[in-house]
């Protein structure tokens, strides 16, 4: 009985390890291997529209607002959860929620893959689209409907733009601060933010052309 | 030779040249981006027939440089390095902690001087984090997106081979410095990336490394 008992617990104790190391890499690799992109993002043709306003840029933005990041993101649903959390950071082929800096800016500024084209396109926010544009892009004035702007005009909708990052001015503070509409990082998110990039040399103004209003 | 035998030997040889592809205009380009001829290949890199070797300017001009910097925050560059291979030239300088690229094409949709674009690339213990895809205002002579990106060879690579449609260019390492490479071969605009297959190669030649990459624009 001894012997028998011997026998069976070592054995018992492997299979527990074993199943717990692959719970464990099964845990691991669920913690960021959601693949939001495959299961819920389309293709989808974007829509012309011949009227858009920054009014409609700000309600475009705020369905991203709680919907996580994404490197080389740019399709999100609307329901305030991140629901890829915990992507592992600058990995554009993890497939999880949300866009990225340059991605959102894109995307809520309504602009084409083509740079040529100053038109605006409605893009669904479950349509995955990331556009042409770096951050750098925009912080140069890339694409005919991208320029640079003098910081102290910019105004709501417009964005600042560093090498590494853009966000887009939700509003204006009266102590000179913004507070900035952005795809931050994946511990972030995507939200508003109160930040300094207009007193920071660093960033430069960016600006969309042909609002409406 | 009687001419009805001669005009059916020449439909032949048309025939065969489409067949072959008219030869010149398929085989590797002749010449490089800035018009020049490529330098000779390596004798020990034998892997590719078809492969065009790229220009490696150690030194660039002084002038070029500070084309390229004007208006960054790059201050102290630690080593630079540009290279012209057939769709693209690029300038890739580098400081402590980041690295910056200037790249040109034929043709930039907006005009922008001479480099139709830029990337800044933040280093983390040395690497890069992001190869910093590029592909919203250069083009070739036909009107194709060029897009670049910076590949950082493996240890151990002496060349590195990237697969073209019609050819292969080879770029060699520099140092520390990532190498900017340069395609319009696999963009696909609609999703802001590039496919590209790239191989490294050891200094024996054999190949040491080869895979597909799947680069994405991103912030």
């Amino acid at each position: 009985m001894m012997s028998r008992r011997r026998t069976v617990r070592p054995a018992v104790a492997a299979f527990a390890a074993t199943f717990a190391l692959a719970l464990a890499t099964a845990g691991a690799a669920w913690a960021y291997h959601v693949d939001f992109v495959g299961a819920y993002c389309n293709y989808n043709e974007p829509q012309y529209t011949s009227y858009f306003t920054r009014d409609g840029s700000i309600a475009v933005a705020l369905r991203a607002r709680w919907e996580g990041y994404q490197w080389g993101g740019g399709c999100w649903n609307n329901n305030d959860v991140d629901d890829a959390r915990g992507d592992p950071p600058q990995d554009p082929n993890t497939r999880g929620e949300g866009g990225d800096c340059s991605g959102f800016t894109f995307k809520v500024w309504r602009e084409s893959l083509n740079v040529y084209d100053k038109g605006a396109w409605q893009w669904n926010m479950l349509r995955f689209v990331h556009g042409p544009y770096t951050a750098y892009d925009f912080k140069v004035g890339t694409g005919e409907p991208n320029v640079t702007y003098p910081k102290t005009g910019l105004i709501r909708m417009d964005a600042l733009a560093s090498s590494y990052h853009v966000g887009m001015i939700y509003a204006r503070n009266a102590d000179g601060t913004d507070q900035i509409i952005e795809a931050k990082g994946e511990s972030y998110g995507t939200n508003i933010w109160v930040r300094t990039y207009r007193g920071s040399s660093d960033y430069g103004g960016a600006r969309r052309l042909g609002w409406d209003a | 030779m009687a001419p009805r035998r001669r005009r059916r030997l020449g439909a032949a040889c048309l025939v065969a040249l489409v067949a072959a592809g008219c030869a010149g205009a398929q085989g590797p380009p002749e010449r490089l981006l800035d018009g020049s001829k490529p330098p000779p290949l390596p004798a020990k890199l034998d892997a590719a027939d078809d492969a065009v070797m790229t220009r490696l300017v150690a030194v660039p001009s002084a002038e070029r440089l500070r084309e390229c910097l004007s208006g960054t925050s790059v201050r102290a560059p630690s080593g630079y390095v540009e290279r012209i291979g057939v769709a693209g030239r690029t300038l890739t300088v580098r400081d402590a902690s980041s690295v910056f690229a200037c790249d040109a094409a034929a043709r930039a949709r907006e005009s922008a001087g001479t480099w139709c674009a830029r990337a800044a690339g933040r280093l983390r213990r040395g690497r890069l984090d992001d190869p910093r895809l590029t592909l919203a205002n250069c083009e070739d002579r036909d009107g194709r997106t060029v897009a670049f990106a910076w590949i950082e060879p493996p240890r151990g690579a002496r060349w590195v081979a990237v697969h073209q449609d019609s050819y292969t260019e080879i770029y060699e390492p520099a140092g520390v410095l990532p190498i900017r490479v340069a395609t319009a071969t696999g963009v696909d605009v609609e999703r802001s990336s590039v496919r590209m297959t790239v191989t490294a190669y050891r200094a024996d030649g054999d190949e040491l490394d080869k895979r597909e990459l799947d680069l994405r624009v991103a912030s």
